[in-house]
């Protein structure tokens, strides 16, 4: 046990010394949830004229006028979900460019040891720099009320528990990077895609009925709707209960089916001899 | 015959990562795809914030032809700046700049073949507006627009430059920055608004940015409305119109930033060669 602790903490301070050796990594993970909460803002104003008519047209689908708090709290937990699901894969793909992974394969520490240290740097880089992002912005914006109300430790929770099946995506997606070696189209499909589907600039039941099914599949969705929920005293997807339910079902299904699906694809790479190669 | 001897290398440079880019043709789908999603986002933003006053059309092709001049830029950024640095990672670059061509034509081969692509994904994005956000297309002056284009060009392949140079000392960390420029490109530059509607704090800041410049005499002209970041001024006692003071501006500044851009390169490569780090990524 002890050991495996061991292995999982030398992962995870491997890569954040890495990271924390370009500090310009930092500021833009600060950043990013701020830039993208106003790209749609500054579209907003440029089309409704003002920042009152586009909150006033806004609270008619959305339910509420703090559009720009809406679009910050969608951003915010976009860009961790983001994070989660690409990096463990994005790490594998630079192991396997530099030509390193294949040696990665073979120390004496297990894969789910390599993983869980993977994941975990992950978890904590996103998790520390996107609630600071939300921070600044949220200050900066005028919402710093809305993050000192009990509501917002019960919308962390939600989003926590989206972590579990997240993180579990995120073991599929690393053995899909190993498996097609070149990761990038599919990594801009999807991060585009889930802007799209998971209603990070407006409330999903403004798109069609199909699109709207697709959407609770992914655990993004539900961690955006239903922090916005708690938060802003709008509508759940379909009830706290069941949304939580449905959500502790994906954090089950997905780190099991991510496991066996890595498993295999590892095994079948190591016996093809390819699994450094790129 | 010096001059079609560098249009030849020109040629090859451009026809060689033609060649490349077309053997992956699931990257260039799912680029479309990426636009795509993006775009029919935003288009949901703009229906649930129309107001129908008609000033719409306008607008959206305000915000259209700044996507599109956002789209060449970030290519250009991409193919020729950190183009260089793919090269350098991937160890060819000391072998192509070891042989016997001119500094310029490499990184401007490559912002050839970025145009060409790229003309791709404008088409597609001036679709997607006509279809999603029901933008009609406005071209008032459209050789005014190519010549505006033409000093957008140099003034963003001069900033690509210039970042090549720097992005060859710098390299990993030269990943942060082209993203944060990209972040500031579309946030101060007015790629998804009308300078009109932006926030003073916004227009203060994109004042100083000579890019926003560009991108306000290109779409301007090419709608045919008044420029929104400059207005008419006296200077020495004269009455300038607006539109003339930014032609003049913008023709200057991408002149400038043109000429320091590859002066700035070419310094790095031969300080590079010089220390032997062009090949050490």
């Amino acid at each position: 046990m002890k050991v495996s602790l061991q292995a999982i903490y030398s992962i995870f301070r491997a890569r954040f010394r890495i990271y924390t050796r370009y500090s310009g990594w930092l500021i833009l993970s600060f950043a990013y949830p701020i830039f993208m909460t106003l790209m749609p803002i500054f579209l907003a104003i440029s089309v409704g004229g003002s920042i009152q008519t586009a909150s006033e047209a806004f609270s008619v689908y959305a339910g509420t006028r703090e559009f720009v708090f809406y679009i910050l709290v969608g951003s915010t937990i976009w860009s961790i979900s983001v994070n989660i699901l690409w990096d463990f894969g994005m790490w594998l793909y630079e192991e396997m460019e530099a030509g390193t992974l294949e040696q990665l394969f073979l120390t004496p520490a297990s894969v789910a040891e390599l993983l869980l240290g993977a994941v975990m740097y992950t978890l904590v880089v996103s998790l520390i720099t996107s609630f600071i992002g939300l921070l600044i912005a949220s200050t900066l914006f005028g919402y710093l009320h809305y993050l000192l109300s009990i509501e917002f430790i019960i919308a962390i929770g939600i989003i926590v528990l989206g972590f579990v099946p997240l993180m579990g995506m995120a073991v599929f997606f690393g053995a899909i990077v190993l498996k097609i070696k070149e990761p990038w189209a599919f990594f801009n499909f999807f991060t585009a895609f889930l802007v799209f589907i998971a209603g990070v600039f407006y409330p999903i039941t403004i798109l069609p009925p199909l699109a709207r099914h697709i959407a609770i599949i992914f655990p993004a969705t539900i961690q955006i709707c239903d922090s916005r929920a708690v938060l802003l005293h709008i509508d759940y997807i379909f009830d706290p209960a069941i949304d939580i339910l449905i959500l502790i079902s994906y954090a089950i299904f997905w780190p099991i089916f991510g496991g066996i699906m890595f498993r295999r694809v590892e095994s079948e790479l190591k016996l093809k001899g390819s699994i450094g190669a790129h | 015959m010096e001059i079609r001897k560098h249009l030849d290398q020109l040629k090859a440079i451009v026809k060689f990562n033609l060649k490349i880019e077309t053997r992956y043709p699931i990257s260039y789908m799912a680029g479309f795809l990426n636009m795509f999603f993006w775009l029919f986002s935003f288009s949901i933003l703009v229906l649930m914030f129309s107001r129908g006053t008609g000033e719409e059309k306008i607008i959206g092709n305000i915000i259209m032809w700044g996507f599109v001049a956002y789209l060449v830029f970030q290519g250009l950024l991409g193919e020729v700046g950190f183009g260089l640095i793919r090269l350098q990672r991937r160890g060819t670059l000391e072998q192509i700049l070891l042989t016997p061509i001119s500094p310029w034509i490499l990184p401007l081969g490559l912002a050839g073949f970025t145009i060409i692509i790229h003309m791709l994904f404008v088409v597609f994005a001036i679709f997607l507006f006509c279809i999603l956000m029901k933008v009609p297309i406005i071209i008032k002056n459209p050789l005014g627009g190519f010549l505006a284009g033409v000093l957008f060009f140099m003034m963003a392949y001069g900033l690509a430059l210039l970042y090549a140079g720097w992005a060859l000392k710098a390299k990993r960390s030269g990943w942060a920055l082209i993203n944060a420029i990209q972040i500031i490109t579309m946030l101060f530059c007015g790629v998804f608004y009308s300078f009109r509607t932006a926030p003073q704090a916004v227009l203060t800041i994109s004042r100083i940015i000579p890019l926003s410049y560009a991108i306000d005499l290109l779409r301007t002209t090419i709608v045919g409305i008044e420029p929104e970041l400059i207005s008419t001024a006296t200077i020495l006692g004269i009455e300038i119109q607006g539109r003339l003071l930014e032609w003049i501006l913008v023709t200057a500044l991408s002149t400038l930033l043109l000429a320091l851009g590859y002066l700035y390169l070419t310094r790095s490569i031969e300080d590079a060669k010089r220390k032997g780090y062009l090949a050490t990524y």
